[in-house]
């Protein structure tokens, strides 16, 4: 697996970001130059993130962006402003709620500004129109998503059944990510598929031990 | 000859017009590109540099294009992509990094050829520069930092440094030859990186294009900023990252131009670059 994304939702505030970042640049990660480590805060906090992202060694993506380029759009954040600050970009997470429409001009914003854009999904159905050269695609398995923080334990077997579909459906040499329920407990099995090139990791990359865990475990 | 074991550097002293080739046997483990930029940054420290480096595969391979620039924002260390040909013209001026030191009393413009510099005041005529074809011309006098008339940097602060240090302008031309030590190897390596396009996270474009790219994506225009630190110690382009963080082909490629690398030495580097970045900040 090559990467590690922290989608850190709605949960940090700015204590909280500076106690984790104290925590998780103490911790020993095994050493991967070709890893990607990839924090994705919440809007206000992505300046200070991006300040000590060397420091600390990770990258920097946003957890959304707007769906337009310019203008009197109150609120929103665009896809130039964000290129000064991420190379990253998640899209389309299940949680938003977003029609096809709008993941796919997304998409196309960040691939147009040089962001790569992770584009999630949770059917299968759609996988063409999003796969895209330049996007990271990741499965958000819609059966082994917490809900309500119950954890729903899904059999690795099945899911290395669905990577191999979505694989098998998308470019070849496409980067596909697993997002569901990630923790310290079933990365080793993850890890084990091959098909899978990163994780999207929810809760479980609020604790910093955790998310190093995890990272440690599956390189 | 190429040299694989030292890391050269152009230190120029801004505030006495001088300039000086320094060899750093210390740097090799830096790799090149953020590595390199960021020990000589802190070499320097106290003349407030502006480094900007090459790495290993710069001119040699394709997509590795770009030119790593470290620049203190305010006391923030930031690391800087750029895009068009400056890359190439600083590897075949013989040197792995440019170091600018102090401030001019003067505006002034750098012309340097391979490893020779002459300071020349701000009026100067920029098509004089140079040797057309192997230069790269850096313009500063919109106050916007433009390479080539096309690329240019993804935020302010390296145009902000460069004014106080009163520079409007730079050509790098760079006329130096190196053979791979086994060009036949090279040659084949060489094509089948090409041939790895389809790997890369951009389209084809008819915009220009960075040095040893095919591209022409237009994703290059505005640079890039810091990311993974192997793409960025072999200063490649993030857009290859698929390519360049195999480290089966790193290891090609830096094997075939004679670098003897250890898989420890690639290892160690995240924590070389930190461990530099937390002393330097």
């Amino acid at each position: 697996m090559k990467y590690f994304i922290a989608n850190w939702k709605m949960n940090m505030s700015l204590e909280d970001i500076v106690s984790w970042l104290e925590k998780f640049s103490k911790l020993e990660l095994k050493q991967d130059p070709s890893r990607h480590i990839i924090i994705c805060p919440s809007f206000p906090h992505l300046s200070l993130i991006k300040e000590v992202s060397r420091k600390i060694g990770f990258e920097v993506g946003a957890q959304d962006l707007s769906l337009f380029e310019r203008g009197a759009h109150t609120g929103e954040t665009g896809n130039f402003q964000l290129k000064e600050l991420v190379n990253y970009c998640i899209v389309g997470h299940s949680e938003r709620k977003e029609s096809l429409n709008t993941v796919i001009i997304k998409k196309d914003l960040c691939i147009k500004t040089g962001i790569i854009p992770i584009i999630c999904f949770v059917g299968k159905k759609n996988l063409t129109k999003l796969d895209t050269k330049g996007a990271i695609l990741c499965w958000e398995d819609p059966n082994n998503i917490s809900k309500g923080g119950v954890y729903r334990e899904k059999n690795p077997l099945e899911i290395a059944k669905g990577m191999k579909e979505i694989k098998e459906k998308v470019s070849k040499g496409t980067t596909v990510l697993y997002g569901g329920s990630i923790n310290r407990e079933n990365i080793k099995s993850l890890n084990e598929i091959k098909e899978i090139d990163g994780v999207l990791v929810g809760n479980s990359s609020l604790d910093p031990n955790h998310f190093a865990d995890i990272i440690n475990t599956a390189i | 000859m190429m040299e694989t074991k030292i890391k050269k550097a152009l230190i120029i002293d801004l505030a006495s017009q001088t300039s000086e080739v320094k060899s750093f046997s210390d740097l090799n483990s830096y790799v090149g590109g953020i590595g390199v930029g960021l020990k000589l940054y802190e070499n320097y420290k106290e003349c407030d540099p502006i480094v900007f480096s090459v790495g290993p595969l710069n001119g040699f391979f394709p997509f590795a294009s770009k030119t790593s620039v470290i620049v203190s924002d305010d006391g923030v260390i930031e690391d800087l992509y750029v895009g068009g040909n400056l890359s190439l013209r600083i590897k075949f001026s013989g040197i792995d990094a440019i170091v600018l030191c102090n401030k001019s009393e003067e505006n002034v413009v750098i012309d340097i050829t391979n490893t020779s510099v002459s300071f020349k005041p701000e009026d100067t005529d920029f098509n004089s520069l140079g040797l057309p074809g192997k230069r790269s011309l850096i313009d500063m006098s919109g106050k916007e930092f433009i390479v080539q008339g096309y690329f240019s940097t993804p935020e302010n602060f390296l145009e902000k440094c460069l004014l106080e240090k009163k520079i409007y302008g730079m050509c790098i031309t760079g006329t130096e030859n190196y053979k791979p030590i086994n060009f036949s190897s090279y040659e084949k390596l060489y094509s089948e990186i090409l041939n790895k396009k389809s790997e890369l996270r951009v389209e084809a474009g008819i915009y220009p294009s960075c040095s040893n790219c095919p591209m022409g994506c237009g994703k290059s225009k505005v640079g890039e900023i810091g990311g993974n630190v192997l793409i960025h110690s072999l200063v490649a382009c993030h857009f290859a990252d698929k390519i360049y963080s195999d480290i089966g082909v790193v290891f090609s490629c830096l094997n075939v131009l004679g670098y003897d690398y250890t898989h420890e030495d690639l290892e160690s580097l995240p924590k070389l670059i930190e461990d530099t970045i937390r002393r330097v900040s």
